[in-house]
């Protein structure tokens, strides 16, 4: 006897099961249309939608992360590969897609996986197209500016270094490595001029710090100018001190001299006492992650070092008029580039006019240090709230 | 036992089914699968749709698609399927082509639209061509996309920027932007700022149609850039942007406050004259800013504008959004380069409600407001808008009127509500102004002082301002001890008040006296002493703060202080006291104290003899300079005169008063009169010479002699000569002035130049200048009896849309006799050109102002010039009974025509009717006409009133006139008017036609008709009058009636036939002057065109 055909089977047990199917099915459907139909359900539905779409959307992020891993483990050839891959669907294309710094960050992975192959020509490509994928964004242009030093100087540095270096300052003149990038650039030529104006469009470039005051509990903060030129800075405290206490400046990391220390009281209500500002003489200093330098220099440790003085404030104070001066950070190497640049031009006068504005650090790690301290993704843009 | 009924039926029910059952039974699985189809596909299509466009707003991680969710885009989807239907028929009724001057019609090829709309990622910043029709103009454009975050380019309804030719504005307009968030509400915010005379790009909510279909209701904004600046009659200078807040425009890892970051800005124009800080002022300003001391302070003061400010804030506070022009964006900043003050432009202002506060204020906001005086200036600037509801009405007017004009619109983008961005109501919008205008009224009401006072001989008397309000302070109530002193000055033991100006906390010497008057107990200060308030911007938004003013009493004997009496600066009514502990410290303000200003007191400078000026003289505002005659002043190279004060150099013919150079061949800097401290200053014989302009203060004085933005200011019997290095010989910007019987002689440049100036220039012979003997810039002043001679470029030079009326002018053997360019709109009247290169040149030269130049000569000769006139395409010209501009040789000399009307509405009355000069006349009242009637094409009415009917195919205001075209039949275009003329009157027409067979003007009254035909030619640049006397009477109507010339004129059409071309009639002007006149029709000459 000869089996009928698995169609013919199941054709027959779906004439037999019809009825029930049909109604499954009906089932199936109304609860569909029910389950979208009504609301709690609806938003309970979409809401798995929407995490499942969100899951599906991070993956360019797992796999960038993948990516990193192999870069990091040094697996160079498989590395380039994935991230050649990656690149070619990674959807931010545009600098306004929300993925845009991963986007940057797969490009500068790339670069480096050319660059460890060996493959000068693509890594430079790949760090260009960083630097143009968003041209606003300084470290783009120094990554490139980096990449180029390394890849295609010779016996000095590279003129497309320094073009990088040189757009990274527009971006951001208080950068120190760029600086570092084009100084170095111009002494390996022997150009003293260029770099004595180099320095000098870092020391006048516009920075502020908020520096914290703090007396007997009460803080303080004051925008400085971080120029190395003395400022005068008042200080209103939120109320007047109840006791005397001591005063503690904290600047954020930068090296600074505090300069000139004027204290005024507030006058008592339906009193006449006088409310004049008083100088004072803060005496010796206690500090707290911080180093003492020569000619009263103050270089902080972290970023949370201050200084303190032994002498209190008044109780009454409620203003303070600090005579201070901020430096931005400079490395000591550096700083004998540029004296020497100086010398070289015979511009003693320049030479001491910069270093009255000039605290060296040891090292350049610790002088880009405070830049970084300045710049920490607490910066980064965020979007307003309309 | 059964019922009979029920053994009947239980038979039936098994034979015959019931027919739910019937239809089970017959219900096949494909039968199912059919039913449910249609709602199955439909919901996993708009599921899978959601999903999709949720994925795709993911992407991006900006505010507005971050508050999207699935739910969210799905119930829009469905809202949207379900008023559909209703959707669809509304969308019938749009008309694309209905008459509305602010319907929007863009055509855009497809691929290249579908390119831009298809991938929010891509083409940003490139241009797509398309046109731009509005009426029946088309204009050719480009579009790219535009805005900061997703929600203008992931929604249907895309944000664009549309850019025009240099040479075809769209109205005036070249860059606009058309905006897709918050139409409405968006659109009443920026509106409303100027209602508060604020510098504020125009806005407007328009529909637009993409190739012929609908595409939504958009807010129309301006771009600001140096167009921008025109109409607000502003100087070419910088606009400085700070717009950081997004992707693609924010600059990542660096500090980004633009207030502490000068690297963030850019120019959204630049004045690129050598003298301009260029970017360099918004790093002074934040170095200023930075500061913390009060010479800081004044420093940031001295760059603002503190009246301005005032209804900055005022304006910012009514539309409830102090917040949005932020620290890193919607910063734009104009520099005025004839004060180097800095303007700020409002820019993308939300309407919110005010007692929600979001943020801190921005850094600039936050150090003006420290300043008590502009604190005090926003207070009376709300009042003053919040009086009897006054901008609450604007408001509401402006938001209903918007949104009843364009209502089905409107609502066809509230029914895909969710698809688009919310469009608003009016209602919303102007709930939020009424919400905020009684928030801040019941501010304006909170005038609160703390009163404290001690004891002893000198009794302290602390008073604290702590409420929105200032107060003043109006008398002190004592009680106790016996019966003190008598009226202040009288007696030595009369109760005295002293303020501690010094701020020292202590008595002292340099404490002034309150004048005030001691009765009964009460002393009575002589004038109200103001206590102002000072405002906290130290957590979110803005609230009242804190100042303590000390005072001291003194000769109080036993006597003590019981109250104060003070009222609230604001309103007037008492302000509320309440006591204040003594004993405490006193907080510190949480503005700069008024006491900490400095008060200068005025003085009188006297000069005489011979003054040696050794470096630059600064005379601040409030002082006098009194220069006695026969005085010389020897100024050393580029050491200058800036004179705030009032002026009175009044020499004699005698003993004239002398500005000379110390140094022969040396220039000297300028005499400047700088601001409307030097209102009314006065020079009569004076001569100035051998000066060469400066740059003070970062301020650039371009001519020998300076007015800066004051007013009335008087020469008379001055010699201006031999100025070097500098532009002009004498330079008036944003200036009145007054130039009588003066000598100009050699100037380097342009002797005598007004930048947006008016004023009068008489009796004033000028001669030799090296470029023009008088060079105008968006100025109107009267030049009459004056004579030029010898200038090495224009005798007179009319540009950037300047209004002067020539009166009694020769111009002699110039190279250009008079310029006219760039919109402007010079009456010529009984001038003489002769003998120059050019009799009358009118051209575009500058493309912001859109056009060329626009001369009404009257009554004028022209004779003996190379070229009599050189007109372009972009020129039009009204001439009547004029020698010497027509092509007929010899020239046609005509008859001198009668317009007393237009002597008249500029003050003149020629003693003689003759073509040319005229010996004598007199000065009259000018008088205004009764009507006039001007066309601007702006947002408003399309045809200004105007109805076309016959054969009239299009009516429209274009090009500073009424544009009216009628094919094969004749057609009329009608006005309804009400005239109540009580005596005669004269109507006047400025009218030019081409290619019609007649046309007439008749005027409709409750006598009759009066009609009258009139030719109007057959060139469009050569414009007549045509007048009418009207007799007293009610009149209803006015209607210009055109008969096209029959089928001869046919021009080429886009699709190469020839078609015929419409008879056409332009209307600049209708006037009704008081008086009945002659009949005049003047002939329009054959213009020389020649180039």
């Amino acid at each position: 006897m000869n089996e009928p055909p698995p169609g013919a089977r199941f054709l027959a047990w779906f004439r037999r099961h019809e009825r029930a199917l049909t109604a499954g099915y009906l089932a199936a459907a109304g609860l569909a249309l029910a389950v979208l139909a009504f609301a709690p359900a609806r938003v309970a539905l979409l809401g798995r939608l929407e995490r499942a779409a969100r899951w599906w959307d991070d993956r360019w992020t797992r796999r960038l992360g993948r990516a990193e891993a192999l870069v990091q483990a040094g697996r160079w050839d498989q590395a380039a590969a994935y991230l050649e891959r990656l690149d070619r669907v990674f959807p931010a294309q545009n600098v306004r897609h929300g993925r845009d710094k991963e986007r940057e960050r797969l490009l500068e992975l790339l670069g480096r996986s050319y660059e460890a192959q060996g493959r000068q020509g693509r890594a430079m490509e790949a760090y260009r197209r960083l630097a143009a994928f968003d041209s606003l964004n300084y470290r783009n242009h120094f990554v490139e500016a980096q990449g180029a030093a390394r890849l295609l100087s010779t016996w000095a540095e590279a003129p497309e270094a320094r073009d990088a270096f040189s757009r990274a300052l527009e971006r951001f003149p208080s950068h120190l490595p760029s600086v570092r990038g084009v100084v170095r650039y111009y002494l390996d030529r022997g150009e003293f001029i260029p770099v004595v104006q180099a320095y000098e469009r870092y020391l006048d470039a516009f920075l502020i710090q908020r520096v914290t005051i703090q007396a007997g509990g009460q803080t303080a903060v004051v925008p400085v100018l971080i120029d190395g030129l003395p400022h005068t800075v008042r200080a209103v405290l939120p109320a007047p001190l109840d006791t005397a206490g001591p005063l503690a400046i904290a600047t954020g990391g930068f090296p600074f001299r505090v300069e000139g220390l004027l204290a005024r009281p507030a006058p008592r209500v339906g009193e006449a006492e006088p409310a004049e500002p008083r100088e004072l003489d803060p005496g010796r200093w206690d500090l707290e992650q911080v180093a003492a330098e020569s000619g009263g220099v103050f270089r902080p440790l972290a970023e949370a070092g201050l200084i303190r003085s032994r002498a209190p404030l008044p109780a009454g104070t409620v203003e303070l008029g600090l005579t201070l001066r901020l430096y931005k950070p400079v490395d000591r190497d550096l700083w004998a580039g540029v004296v020497r640049s100086y010398r070289n031009l015979l511009e003693e006068r320049g030479l001491a006019a910069a270093a009255a504005r000039t605290a060296a650090l040891p090292t350049a790690e610790e002088a880009d240090q405070v830049i970084a301290w300045l710049v920490r993704p607490r910066d980064e843009p965020v979007a307003p709230d309309e | 036992m059964s019922s009979p009924a029920g053994t009947l039926e239980r038979p039936r029910a098994a034979a015959v089914l019931s027919w739910p059952a019937r239809l089970w039974r017959a219900l096949r699985f494909r039968d199912a699968v059919a039913l449910t189809a249609i709602p199955l596909v439909a919901a996993a299509l708009l599921l899978g749709d959601a999903v999709w466009r949720y994925s795709r707003i993911h992407q991006f991680d900006d505010w507005w698609s971050r508050s999207q969710t699935l739910p969210g885009t799905l119930s829009a989807r469905l809202r949207a399927l379900l008023a559909l239907p209703a959707a669809t028929r509304l969308r019938q009724r749009f008309d694309p082509a209905a008459r509305d001057p602010g319907i929007i019609r863009l055509l855009v090829p497809g691929n290249a639209w579908d390119s831009l709309q298809g991938d929010p990622l891509a083409h940003w910043g490139e241009w797509v061509d398309g046109t731009l029709d509005y009426g029946g103009t088309t204009v050719p454009v480009r579009l790219r996309k535009r805005g900061d975050n997703s929600i203008h380019w992931l929604t249907d309804k895309r944000t664009l920027t549309i850019r025009t030719p240099r040479d075809q504005f769209y109205k005036r307009f070249r860059t606009f932007g058309l905006s897709v968030k918050d139409v409405l509400p968006a659109y009443l915010a920026n509106r409303l700022a100027r209602e508060f005379g604020l510098l504020a790009p125009e806005t407007e909510v328009v529909p637009v149609f993409l190739n012929n279909r609908y595409y939504g209701m958009f807010r129309f904004i301006e771009v600001p850039d140096e167009s921008f600046l025109r109409p607000f009659l502003r100087m070419p200078g910088n606009i400085y942007r700070g717009d950081r807040a997004e992707r693609g425009e924010a600059y990542k890892g660096v500090p980004r406050n633009l207030f502490e970051n000068p690297y963030l800005w850019d120019r959204a124009a630049a004045n690129d004259r050598w003298t301009s800080a260029g970017a360099g002022q918004v790093e002074l300003l934040l170095r200023d800013l930075a500061g913390t001391t009060f010479e800081d302070h004044l420093r940031v003061m001295a760059r603002l504008d503190r009246e301005e400010l005032g209804r900055l804030f005022a304006y910012l506070l009514v539309v409830g959004d102090p917040y949005h022009m932020d620290g890193v964006h919607n910063q734009l900043l104009y520099e005025d380069p004839s004060t180097q003050r800095l303007h700020p432009i409002p820019w993308d202002v939300r309407l919110l409600e005010l007692d929600r506060p979001q943020h801190l204020l921005n850094d600039l906001f936050r150090a003006a407001l420290r300043d008590p005086w502009v604190v005090d200036r926003v207070n009376r600037e709300l009042a003053a808008a919040l009086r009897d509801g006054a901008i609450v009405r604007v408001a509401d007017s402006l938001a209903r009127s918007a949104e009843g004009r364009y209502a089905p619109y409107f609502e066809y983008d509230r029914l895909r509500a969710g698809l688009v961005p919310d469009v608003g109501s009016a209602d919303q919008a102007a709930a939020v102004v009424r919400h905020n205008a009684e928030w801040l009224r019941r501010r304006l009401d909170d005038a609160r002082l703390a009163m404290a006072t001690g004891s002893g001989p000198v009794t302290v008397l602390d008073l604290e301002s702590r409420g929105w309000a200032g107060a003043d302070l109006q008398a002190i109530v004592l009680e106790g001890g016996r019966e003190v002193g008598t009226p202040a000055g009288r007696s030595a033991a009369a109760p005295r008040l002293r303020r501690d100006a010094n701020l020292n906390g202590v008595l002292d010497d340099g404490d002034p006296v309150v004048p005030a008057t001691y009765q009964e107990r009460r002393l009575v200060l002589r004038d109200p002493f103001p206590l102002y308030a000072a405002w906290s911007t130290e957590q979110p938004g803005v609230a009242p703060g804190r100042v303590a003013y000390r005072f001291f009493l003194t000769g109080l004997g036993s006597a003590r202080v019981v109250r104060v009496e003070a009222a609230n600066r604001v309103t007037g009514a008492p302000a509320f006291v309440e006591p204040w502990e003594p004993g405490a410290r006193l907080l510190p303000g949480s503005g700069w104290h008024p006491w900490q200003y400095p008060v200068r007191v005025p003085q009188v400078h006297r000069f005489a003899g011979t003054v040696h000026l050794a470096e630059t003289l600064r005379i601040p505002a409030g002082d006098t300079v009194r220069i006695a005659p026969g005085t010389t002043f020897r100024l050393e190279p580029d050491v200058s005169l800036i004179l705030g004060g009032l002026v009175l150099a009044e020499g004699t013919a005698e003993r004239p008063i002398r500005f000379l150079p110390a140094r022969r061949g040396r220039p000297w800097g300028t005499v400047a009169l700088l601001g409307h401290g030097a209102d009314h200053s006065r020079f009569r014989h004076v001569e100035f010479a051998e000066g060469g302009g400066a740059l003070v203060d970062r301020i650039e004085y371009i001519g020998m002699v300076n007015v800066h933005r004051a007013a009335d200011v008087t020469f008379e019997d001055a010699v201006f000569r031999d100025n070097v290095r500098s532009d002009d010989t004498f330079h008036a910007l944003h200036a009145r002035v007054l130039l009588r019987r003066c000598h100009f002689l050699r100037a380097n440049s342009d002797a005598i130049d007004f930048d947006i100036a008016d004023g009068e220039i008489r009796d004033t012979r000028i001669e030799g200048s090296g470029g023009d003997g008088i060079d105008l810039m968006s100025s109107t002043p009267r030049i009459v009896d004056t004579y030029i001679e010898g200038s090495g470029d224009k005798g007179i030079s009319v540009g950037e849309a300047s209004a002067p009326v020539i009166f009694n002018v020769i111009i002699d053997r110039c190279t250009t006799g008079i310029e006219v360019k760039d919109r402007s709109e010079p009456l010529i009247l009984n001038t003489l050109v002769r003998g120059s290169g050019v009799g009358l040149k009118e051209r575009s030269k500058n493309w912001r102002y859109g056009g060329g130049g626009w001369a009404t000569v009257v009554n004028s000769r022209f004779e003996g010039n190379r070229r009599r006139l050189d007109l372009d395409p972009a020129s039009r010209l009204t001439a009547l009974a004029v020698q010497g501009l027509d092509s007929l040789t010899p020239p046609v000399d005509p008859p001198p025509a009668a317009v007393p009307w237009l002597y008249a509405q500029h003050g003149l009355r020629p003693a003689r009717l003759q073509v040319g000069p005229v010996a004598a006349w007199d000065s009259v009242p000018a008088r205004a006409p009764i009507e006039r009637q001007r066309f601007e094409d702006d947002f408003l009415d399309i045809s200004g009133g105007w109805v076309p009917g016959g054969g009239t195919t299009r009516l429209e205001k274009r090009r500073d006139a009424l544009l009216m075209l009628a094919e094969r039949t004749p057609g009329t275009a009608e006005r309804a008017v009400r005239w109540d003329l009580a005596g005669p009157a004269t109507a006047v027409l400025e009218v030019a036609g081409r290619d019609l067979r007649s046309a007439r003007v008749v005027f409709v009254s409750d006598r009759g008709e009066i009609a009258r035909a009139f030719d109007p030619g057959d060139d469009l640049g050569a414009f007549r009058f045509v007048t009418v006397a009207l007799p007293a009477g009610r009149y209803s109507a006015v209607r210009l009636e055109a008969t096209p010339r029959p089928g001869l004129s046919h021009v080429p059409s886009p699709s190469g036939l020839y078609v015929v071309r419409a008879g056409r009639l332009d209307l600049r002007t209708l006037e009704v002057v008081p008086g009945g006149e002659e009949r005049l029709a003047s002939r329009a000459l054959p213009l020389d065109r020649s180039r």
